[in-house]
């Protein structure tokens, strides 16, 4: 009788367990398997257009999964939210830069809105144009470069406090080249952020990286190229090619006269942007006679050149120290990259490939590296910055994310 | 005689475990049996509480009996999304479900009373930094059934018993809602044939953007019906049924909204369709200032989309069935075993109309899709002496709502109880019960957010894990004169 009723209260046992232990799990993200992985359960990249996407003077839900960000998500194993936009883009890719034809007729002030999917948070928070005081700060705020694409990934937020909405667990940061490069194309050195003010900008941002919770974070060095090096983006072109390409009847019949001081040897020093220089060219061809004249703005002088060198190194510096002192990674890597890829023909156009009709953007306009603005890397190049930046990562964390394919 | 206990309970357990339960029944009517875990079809306590087992409990009563009663529900749960793991508790307070019966014998077969009761019910709070909040962060409906109640026994062996319920019902929501998931105003943005509208985060406003604070309220008075049927096979063995009639409420009542401050700014000039956005156009002067100030005028009192207005809906209490058995066994025990059955798949949609909004977008559909339920209850009670009786039970019931409808209105889902409760005799005349309920529920993956535009819900939208469990209180006072 005891073992009997012994059975009958183990049986009641295991039907009221059954009865009780159907129960349902969390559905929580995976931790990378990977050494390292719980690190980079959550991602997010702060930054700029490069970041975001931004090709060929646009960007679109394509272009926006080419981005490095997309790929070093992918690699770490990390869910990937990104603010999509619609096709055909806001704005739409150019499709030829030389007429300015954009993808689907579009023109720049096209913007077909963000898809209806929207994610419960955003992994790439960069917005295009932003400059460090974007980082923590929009319009009214002066100083910081609000614009449409701000309101349409963010929503009003600033970079920051879309990325503490993600509580991440480690991020990247590429903020910088905007506050150099504004001042370069306007051949205006006193529009660059000064060097006391990005500390400040800079740090303020780290700071809410930290605030945040996340376990680590890679800053990236600002530029693609060090301008010591004379690495320029091909948006950028000597003043003496555009002297010897002029030599050679390349722009005849247009009225289009390039002066003599951007000849050799002063005119390698000085660099003319392509907004600029075709900009005279266009005017030439519709019948207004132009000339390009290397030593007066936006050009942008050997002097001024060397200024932004320093300023680049200056930021570079701060970003470096800062790393340090918070136990971060730091990586001058994609400028080096840059700097190899300059030096490797076919990768760096050094002046866009012209023609009669003018190519369209299929030609490579500005080289196998960049998309069709001069500016942008191409989705190759995309996808050479993210295998860098997941060596750095490893390098610095011990991790063994999965290198980029 | 433990032997003997074990026997029955194993012969009820051996039925299948996925059975099922109440979504918002309240089944704790009653302190004596609470205590044996709700069973008493086939024979009810003694306190009155048969108005609500089984009316036909009331037959064969001597003199008059009130007790008045409460069950005190301490609820204790909540939430785990998946992807940042975050755990929010419910913020519910103590709930009291009061109870109130007066019997009267008025001869030997015939019983009379009335009963006051509260058999279906939810209260929801949830803090205000829950997502859940869009859906509902304090959320009541309460059913106060008025019975009164007639029971006659027709022979020594059958009793038959009925009742007329008069319901009041009261509805209450509060919500909030997500700028993100807002239709843009059709006189913006025109809405493509067979698209849905663009929403405010197609501009980039983040999921989980507050603007505006919504309370919907409405009550109702309606009437149902209660039969119960008592059948002695012998001195030791009873059988019961009983049936509670479906309780239908065509609610009316008032949606009032108020806008609750984004603190966004418009940081750039912006252009969507004839409307050009200004940079730094605050977003709350965007969405409440007048039409005629270049504003949306969505909180404007009399025209606005957001004004005070009517609203209706319907909800059905759903009819149940109870069967049950009841043997007394020798030295005052009695071992009993219901079975119930609620037709909660009449739970199917609920729709929130707004009569008086041509636009249409503030109406909803949601759709709940429950399921019909059974429980299974068991219960042992025992005379220990003329003072004291005391009580124990265990019942097991699944849930009545699908996988893809469990929402924080009601994250409910299979239970498992304990019960355990006793009745003194404080004097001649006075009684005192007391219980003790304790709710184990299975944990249950869920969302926060009901599907915009009316769409249908599937499990696709589960984010998270609830957790549930409750400990339950009752206690009674019953006079005899």
């Amino acid at each position: 009788m005891t073992h009997r009723r012994g059975l009958l209260a183990a049986g009641i046992s295991l039907v009221l367990a059954a009865a009780g232990c159907h129960e349902d799990d969390l559905m929580s993200p995976p931790i990378p398997p990977y050494t390292g992985g719980a690190m980079f359960q959550r991602y997010v990249s702060m930054g700029n257009s490069i970041t975001a996407g931004f090709q060929s003077a646009g960007i679109d839900s394509v272009t926006q999964l080419q981005s490095y960000a997309a790929l070093v998500a992918s690699a770490m194993g990390t869910p990937y939210y990104y603010p999509g936009l619609n096709w055909p883009g806001c704005p739409p890719l150019f499709t030829n830069i030389f007429t300015g034809a954009r993808v689907a007729g579009g023109t720049s002030m096209t913007c077909l809105f963000r898809s209806p999917n929207i994610p419960p948070f955003l992994t790439n928070v960069a917005v295009p144009g932003a400059e460090v005081i974007d980082g923590i700060s929009n319009f009214p705020t002066p100083g910081t470069n609000s614009n449409a694409l701000t309101l349409l990934m963010l929503g009003g937020r600033t970079q920051t406090q879309a990325m503490m909405a993600a509580h991440p667990t480690f991020v990247s940061v590429w903020l910088g080249n905007n506050d150099l490069l504004g001042a370069a194309q306007a051949g205006d050195t006193t529009l660059a952020t000064d060097t006391a003010a990005f500390r400040v900008q800079y740090s303020e941002v780290l700071d809410s990286i930290e605030a945040a919770g996340a376990q680590g974070a890679l800053l990236i060095a600002v530029g693609f190229g060090h301008l010591s090096n004379n690495v320029v983006p091909p948006h950028f072109s000597r003043g003496s090619t555009w002297f010897n390409v002029a030599a050679s009847n390349a722009f005849a019949p247009a009225p289009f006269t390039v002066a003599g001081n951007c000849a050799s040897p002063g005119g390698d020093a000085v660099l003319v942007s392509f907004a600029y220089g075709f900009g005279l060219l266009a005017q030439a061809q519709a019948g207004t006679p132009t000339t390009l004249d290397c030593t007066a703005p936006p050009v942008v002088q050997a002097v001024e050149t060397a200024f932004f060198a320093r300023l680049q190194a200056a930021y570079n510096a701060t970003i470096q120290s800062q790393a340090a002192a918070r136990g971060w990674a730091y990586t001058d890597s994609v400028n080096t990259t840059a700097d190899s890829l300059a030096a490797i023909p076919g990768q760096f156009a050094p002046f866009p490939n012209i023609g009669n009709p003018p190519p369209d953007c299929s030609t490579n306009t500005f080289g196998l590296a960049f998309s069709c603005d001069g500016i942008h890397p191409s989705a190759a190049t995309h996808r050479l910055i993210a295998r860098k930046l997941v060596r750095a990562i490893n390098q610095k964390y011990g991790s063994a994310i999965p290198a980029v394919p | 005689m433990r032997a003997c206990v074990w026997y029955a309970l194993v012969l009820f357990a051996g039925v299948p475990t996925l059975l099922s339960a109440q979504g918002f029944g309240i089944y704790e009517q009653g302190t004596c049996a609470m205590g044996r875990a709700g069973t008493g079809v086939a024979a009810p306590c003694s306190d009155g509480s048969a108005m609500f087992f089984n009316p036909a409990g009331l037959a064969g009563l001597t003199g008059a009996h009130a007790t008045i009663g409460v069950t005190l529900i301490d609820i204790q749960g909540g939430f785990t999304d998946d992807v940042f793991q975050q755990h929010t508790e419910l913020d519910d307070p103590l709930i009291g479900v009061p109870q109130l019966y007066i019997s009267y014998g008025a001869t030997s077969k015939l019983g009379i009373g009335v009963g006051l009761f509260a058999p279906y019910g939810l209260e929801t709070r949830w803090p205000m930094t829950f997502d859940g909040r869009f859906a509902g962060y304090k959320n009541y409906l309460r059913s106060i059934y008025i019975q009164p109640t007639l029971a006659y026994q027709l022979t020594p062996r059958l009793s038959l018993g009925g009742g007329l319920d008069i319901v009041l019902g009261k509805v209450e929501l509060n919500q909030r809602l997500d700028l993100a998931q807002a239709p843009v105003p059709a006189s913006i943005l025109p809405v493509s044939p067979g698209m849905p509208p663009a929403v405010f985060g197609q501009f980039g406003i983040a999921p989980g953007t507050d603007f505006a604070n919504t309370h919907l309220e409405a009550t109702k008075t309606t009437v149902g019906a209660h039969f119960g049927a008592i059948f002695k096979a012998s001195d030791q063995l009873s059988f019961g049924a009983n049936f509670l009639t479906q309780a239908k409420f065509e609610y009316s009542g008032t949606a009032s909204f108020n806008q609750v401050l984004t603190g966004l700014v418009v940081p750039a000039s912006l252009t969507v369709g004839a409307l050009t956005i200004p940079a730094g156009t605050p977003i709350d002067v965007l969405l409440g200032a007048p039409v005629t100030s270049g504003g949306l005028g969505l909180f404007d009192p009399a025209t606005g989309v957001f004004r005070t207005q009517p609203v209706t809906t319907t909800i059905r209490n759903p009819a149940q069935l109870e069967l049950g058995v009841a043997y007394k066994l020798a030295n005052g025990w009695t071992l009993l075993g219901d079975y119930q059955l609620t037709w909660w798949s009449q739970f199917d949609e609920l729709d929130i109309t707004f009569p008086q909004d041509a636009s249409g977008l503030l109406s909803r559909k949601l759709f709940e899709n429950y399921q019909n339920t059974s429980g299974f209850r068991f219960g042992a009670e025992w005379a220990k002496s003329a003072k004291w009786t005391l009580r124990g039970g265990y019942l097991h019931h699944d849930g009545a709502a699908p996988a893809e409808t469990v929402t924080p209105l009601l994250p409910e889902g299979q239970r498992n109880e304990f019960t355990a409760g006793a009745t003194v005799k404080l004097a001649k005349s006075l009684t005192a019960d007391l219980a003790y309920q304790f709710v184990r529920q299975g944990d249950r993956r869920g969302r926060t957010r009901e599907p915009i535009f009316n769409q249908v819900p599937t499990t696709g939208s589960n984010n998270g894990l609830y957790t549930l469990h409750a400990h339950l209180f009752g206690v009674s006072l019953g006079y005899a004169f």
